[in-house]
């Protein structure tokens, strides 16, 4: 949920840049002077909304935002290890209510972007992609019936089967190809998938997570295919709601561990420095009952920082983590150090593995990391 | 010898002490050469502005693409192939556009592209709305979400006072529909802002709902590596039949080509004002050289080296040459507003759309103009240089040694006349068919005969100086042996005079022919009653489509005998885009001018076409070589290329690129396309077409606002395109003439001052103020009179030149020549209108000088 604050953020980003191909800062090249946009009104994020399956997989266009956000640690039989990331994030331009149906089919209100990004742990190799596009004519865009499919040019997941999901997408000559078996049912973060984050009632998400997807496949790099299997993570979130002025990033942390359990938490980052109590997260059993964890039920203390020597940045890249109540404790180290996308919006997303001890026992697992404002604040990007 | 490389201060100011006394004649001098140069700038910058203005438009429309795929003609694209190649990951970078030229009464109701583009891929093709910075979002959800939404320049709002919220009619073949400008863009890039001046920018759904393209593209823009093959052939190998890939600049290529010729006779054309000023140069400079003998005699005496000598007459003529050319150039850019604006109409109407016109001046058409002005001076003034340098070092030579030297050159000079037309003629028969030849031989034809002039001076005065005599008395007796004694300018006057009349000879009775071809052609190919067509600017836009109701309802409408459709479209072809017109016309067959057919049965004509045999018009099958009766077409189809049998060739003006015409059937059944872009109407009464036009407009004014136009109507839209064609042709002649006029009046100014002593006798000896008179006008009568005469065969010859060689390799056109007296008649008469103006100015002077002081000159 704390997810969909910073995916919401990252695809208002994209709106805005919507017409930027090149980076460079240059004094601006076009001005434009345009008509206010048309007043609606989004749906928001309510308590108490039953999730029906696969439909709410699809897009939900009333709201504002949403995204489809798949994660994973994958290894071939030859030991390599990759971390792999695709994101598709929706962002309405207008409230449905607000706009016209019209004739041609790349008329549309949506706008979708995605990012891509490989991690390539022994050739210490990070490589990253971004795609935009129009939610129209086929171009982009989500559906859940009859089967999921969420799609932006040649990236794409498909639903296959029951629990079955195909991942494909590709940049220059890296290409992942991997199938997605859901090994438990969704879990419903928050309040049954309501997932507050501000004061007010509406200030909310909808937020759920596929928090153990077995994958299998295929890598496609350095003119090489590498056969891999792995775990990958899936997270669904759509709202209406904006990040609020003290907020000024996030650390989400996501780990499938060895004893078949999952965790995920995240802290919101106050402008003072302090975590803030919207800052929460989750305990996944074996068996897939979840736990919600509040900012009181864990602590995050970050080892060692890495400067990024693109943005400038400085990342922590190794946290200990802790959650008593479980009487787990973590220590969480970055596979790569440089695991940050540099495209319309700044973050780091990277593959991390964990190393602790769970009531006594050793456990071990991998996971995924994202931080965003450091590089700039996530504020006035609104 | 001394180290004098550069010319003693002395002589440049004895020269300038020279130019400044005559300043009537350096004056005059400096004017034929402005005259020239600003001629050869203004269709220099005419050609450059439109053609620029085309390339940068284009190159800016086109950007950072390096291929397109396009249909098999210019009929477009189903957007699902874009979406299919989007989805199959094959190319990433692509750009799917939708265009078409509109128009709008609230920007003018001039022709303005309206592109349509998709800004969340085009930024890697355009920059039209920036790339290099954000653009706060808020900005663009109404242009990308909102009905009708497009975008404009605010230079272009401003001019039309248009503000953001304001709607606009946007009038796109026929249909009226309404657009809102949902923003302004105010682009920093110079070559956007122009391109903006013709342009309004809509996203792809909006412009695809505007032209009623849903569902298609035009074209799809890619960028291809330069040397990745293998994407290449990838992206050919994922394309539906029908679908081509091309290089994104072919466009531009063939415009340039089809062009080329166009600009190439107007460059040819405004060569000969400045060929005709260098008469003039010529003859002035002579003159001067002439009258100071005696001076550089002088010089000589003195010490003054041949050398020095040759160099101060060149410099004076650089002096000359350089203001010239420099006021030559101001009026040429002042002339260039006319210029741009008449080249531009032109190219609309024949080749291009063109949406942009281009406002700054090219600096290289204004330097090129300029050095060839000096140049052309400094070489005209190369023989009296050599005269000059050889003035013998001894005081005085009495101008007669010149004069007979002069009559010497007669014969020598009409003896090169002779050859140098033998060299024209020669260089005709060669087998070539390039336009710089064909050039090169009408120069040296013209030329040729400027060389003629003196003999035929000769000749006119012996034969006329009896008749002289018997009109005018003593003093038309004095006139002829006068302008033969002074022939060494005399002869040189009346060949710019002859030249600059044959050309508005040649030029007029060419055009002249061409317009009454083109009035047969009308008369036999025009068979329709009333025409209709959706409304585009010009000719040259691609037709739009009628829309289908119309034709139901034309069928239904009282009197009307037959309805043929046509279907006008661009089909690729291995020889480049060819035109080809569908038509349901069964008749075709006997309703055009053939000029080579396999069948003389119409009938028969038709068969064949059904079967896929096609007629061709004249400059296209010239260009490809199929006037026989094994000829063939290939054009490619959406299965791939065919081959169609020539039936038949038949003369045709409608474009110097040509087309074919095949029967709808045939069109039909290969392409699957049952489009109609204009219909023909065959009433059963034919005076009936006025009254049918308006109830065929009520019956269909409300599905569309078609163009409706009787017989009549169309021929005289055609014969109107036709006139502003030759608009600036017109122009340029009489250019030429008054550079020619001005050459006259000058050399007759010169021969006058010089006589100036020689009259003062005269009058002492008692000549009257009228014979005086009479005797200034027999002789500038006379030059006109031979000019005009030796103007006559010059200027039938040049008209067949025109008409067999520069036009046809131009165009390809045949025209049939209609010579008529008229136009040598009014040639000979502009010639002695000419020369008797330019007598009046110095008649009148001498005629009121007394004699004591006309005699005290000197």
């Amino acid at each position: 949920m704390l997810k969909d604050v910073v995916k919401g953020i990252l695809a208002i980003g994209v709106v805005i840049t919507l017409l930027l191909s090149s980076c460079s800062k240059n004094d601006r090249e076009v001005q434009i002077v345009a008509l206010p946009v048309i007043a609606g009104d989004f749906e928001r994020a309510q308590p108490g909304r039953v999730f029906q399956f696969p439909q709410d997989h699809g897009a939900h266009d009333t709201f504002q935002s949403e995204w489809w956000y798949y994660t994973g640690n994958v290894a071939a039989e030859t030991g390599e290890h990759f971390g792999y990331q695709l994101t598709f994030f929706r962002r309405a331009l207008l409230p449905q209510n607000a706009f016209q149906e019209r004739q041609s089919a790349w008329s549309t209100n949506q706008a979708y972007l995605a990012h891509f990004a490989l991690s390539d742990v022994a050739a210490g190799k990070y490589v990253f992609a971004e795609r935009l596009q129009r939610g129209a004519a086929g171009i982009a865009g989500a559906v859940g019936e009859p089967a999921f499919a969420v799609w932006l040019d040649h990236w794409s997941v498909t639903q296959t089967g029951d629990h079955l999901y195909r991942l494909d997408a590709a940049f220059a000559d890296q290409r992942i190809v991997l199938d997605l078996t859901e090994q438990k049912s969704p879990v419903l973060q928050g309040k049954d998938g309501y997932s507050q984050k501000g004061e007010d009632v509406g200030n909310a998400s909808y937020y759920y997570s596929q928090t153990r997807l077995a994958t299998s496949g295929s890598i496609y790099m350095r003119n090489r295919r590498y056969d891999v299997t792995g775990f990958s993570w899936m997270d669904h979130e759509f709202s209406t709601s904006a990040l609020s002025a003290e907020q000024v990033g996030w650390d989400w942390f996501a780990l499938q561990l060895d004893d078949g359990s999952e965790l995920m938490v995240y802290v919101i980052r106050r402008q003072d420095g302090s975590q803030d109590v919207f800052s929460a997260g989750s305990v996944v059993d074996p068996e897939g009952s979840a736990k919600t964890l509040t900012y009181r039920d864990f602590q995050i203390v970050s080892k060692s920082t890495w400067h990024s020597p693109h943005s400038g940045a400085v990342y922590p890249i190794g946290w200990e983590i802790s959650v008593p109540q479980e009487d787990l404790s973590l220590m969480v180290q970055a596979l790569l150090a440089d695991q940050e996308l540099n495209v319309s919006f700044v973050y780091w997303e990277g593959a991390v593995r964990g190393q602790g001890v769970r009531q006594g026992r050793p456990v071990t697992g991998y996971g995924y990391v994202e931080m965003t404002g450091y590089a700039h604040s996530m504020q006035g990007q609104f | 010898m001394k180290r004098v490389n550069y010319l003693p201060l002395v002589l440049w100011r004895v020269s300038w002490r020279f130019l400044l006394r005559h300043r009537w004649q350096s004056g005059l001098m400096i004017l034929g050469i402005a005259v020239g140069v600003a001629v050869v700038v203004a269709i220099d910058l005419a050609n450059e502005s439109a053609w620029r203005a085309f390339a940068l438009s284009k190159e800016a429309v086109l950007g950072k693409a390096t291929h397109q795929i396009v249909g098999s003609g210019d009929e477009g694209l189903n957007e699902t192939v874009y979406v299919m190649l989007r989805r199959q990951g094959v190319i990433g970078k692509m750009a799917p556009v939708v265009r078409e030229y509109v128009s709008s009464p609230q920007l003018g109701n001039r022709p303005m592209e309206l592109l349509g583009i998709d800004p969340f891929v085009d930024g890697e093709f355009r920059s039209i709305l920036g790339n290099t910075n954000r653009v706060p979002v808020d900005q663009l959800v109404r242009f990308l979400t909102q009905q009708g939404a497009v975008l404009i320049s605010d230079e272009l709002a401003a001019e039309n006072g248009l503000d953001v919220g304001d709607v606009i009619e946007v009038d796109i073949g026929g249909y009226q529909k309404y657009a809102v400008i949902a923003g302004l863009i105010s682009p920093q890039d110079a070559i956007w802002r122009r391109v903006l001046q013709g342009m309004i920018i809509a996203d792809i759904s909006t412009a695809q709902e505007l032209t009623g393209k849903v569902g298609r593209l035009d074209r799809v823009d890619l960028i291809i590596g330069e040397n990745d093959d293998f994407l290449l052939k990838r992206v050919s190998a994922a394309l539906p039949p029908g679908l081509r890939l091309i290089k994104a600049e072919t466009g531009s290529d063939t415009v340039a080509q089809m062009t080329a010729a166009f600009r190439l006779n107007l460059t040819a054309l405004s060569m000969l004002a400045l060929l005709v000023g260098m008469f003039l140069i010529f003859n002035t400079m002579t003159f001067s050289v002439v009258r100071r003998r005696a001076l550089f005699g002088m010089l000589r005496c003195q010490g003054v080296t041949q050398r020095e000598i040759y160099l101060m007459v060149l410099a004076e003529a650089f002096v000359v040459g350089s203001l010239g050319s420099l006021l030559g150039v101001g009026l040429g850019v002042l002339l260039g507003r006319q210029t741009v604006a008449m080249v531009s109409q032109t190219i609309t109407d024949l080749y291009y759309t063109l949406t942009v016109q281009a406002v700054d001046v090219p600096v290289e058409s204004l330097i090129k103009g300029g050095v060839m002005g000096i140049v052309a001076t400094i070489l005209t003034a190369l023989i009296p240089a050599v005269e000059a340098a050889s003035s013998p070092a001894q005081i005085s030579l009495a101008r007669s040694v010149l004069e007979s030297k002069a009559r010497r050159v007669v014969t020598w000079s009409a003896a090169a006349g002779v050859l140098l037309i033998l060299a024209g003629y020669l260089i005709f028969q060669l087998p070539l068919t390039d336009l710089y030849s064909g050039f090169g031989g009408t120069f040296a034809v013209v030329v040729g005969f400027a060389l003629l002039s003196p003999l035929a001076m000769v000749i006119a005065s012996k034969v006329l100086s009896p008749l002289m005599g018997y009109l005018l008395g003593l003093t038309g007796r004095m006139a002829p042996r006068n302008l033969v004694n002074a022939l060494s300018r005399t002869a040189v006057a009346v060949a710019a005079l002859m030249l600059a009349v044959a050309v508005a000879i040649g030029m007029g009775l060419m055009i002249q022919s061409f317009r009454s071809s083109v009035v047969v052609w009308l008369n036999e190919t025009l068979n329709g009653d009333i025409y209709i067509s959706a409304p585009t600017m010009n000719a040259t836009m691609p037709a739009f489509p009628v829309d289908r109701r119309v034709i139901a309802r034309l069928r239904s409408v009282d009197g009307v005998r037959d309805v043929y459709l046509l279907r006008t479209i661009q089909v690729e072809s291995p020889s480049g885009s060819i035109r080809v017109n569908a038509s349901s016309n069964p008749n075709l067959g006997e309703e055009r001018l053939f000029l080579f057919k396999r069948h003389q049965d119409s009938k028969m004509v038709w068969q064949e076409m059904q079967k896929g045999a096609v007629l061709v018009s004249e400059p296209l099958a010239r260009r490809l070589d199929v006037i026989r009766a094994d000829g063939e077409i290939i054009v490619k189809s959406p299965n791939g290329e065919i081959r169609l049998p020539v039936e038949g060739v038949m003369y045709d003006y409608t474009s110097s690129e040509g087309s074919i015409w095949m029967s709808r059937d045939f069109y039909q059944r290969v392409w699957g396309d049952d489009t109609v872009t204009a219909i023909d109407i065959r009433l059963e009464q034919a005076n009936q077409a006025d009254q049918k036009i308006d109830e065929i407009r009520s019956e269909i004014g409300s599905i569309q606002k078609l163009v409706i136009r009787s017989n009549q109507g169309l021929r005289e839209d055609v014969l109107e395109v036709f006139d502003r064609t030759f608009a600036i042709t017109g122009a340029l002649r009489l250019l030429a003439t008054i550079v020619a006029f001005i050459g006259v009046l000058n050399s007759l100014l010169l021969l006058q001052i010089e006589k100036q002593r020689e009259l003062g006798i005269l009058r002492a000896l008692g000549l009257t103020t009228r014979q005086m008179w009479r005797l200034v006008m027999a002789e500038t009568g006379l030059m006109g009179l031979i000019a005009g005469l030796l103007a006559i065969p010059t200027g039938a010859v040049l008209t067949l030149i025109l008409i067999y060689v520069i036009n046809r390799r131009s165009f390809g056109w045949t025209l049939q020549v209609y010579m008529t007296p008229e136009a040598f008649l009014v040639g000979l008469g502009i010639a002695l209108v000419a020369a008797l103006l330019a007598g009046i100015y110095p008649a009148s002077k001498y005629s009121r000088m007394a004699a004591s002081e006309a005699v005290r000159y000197e």
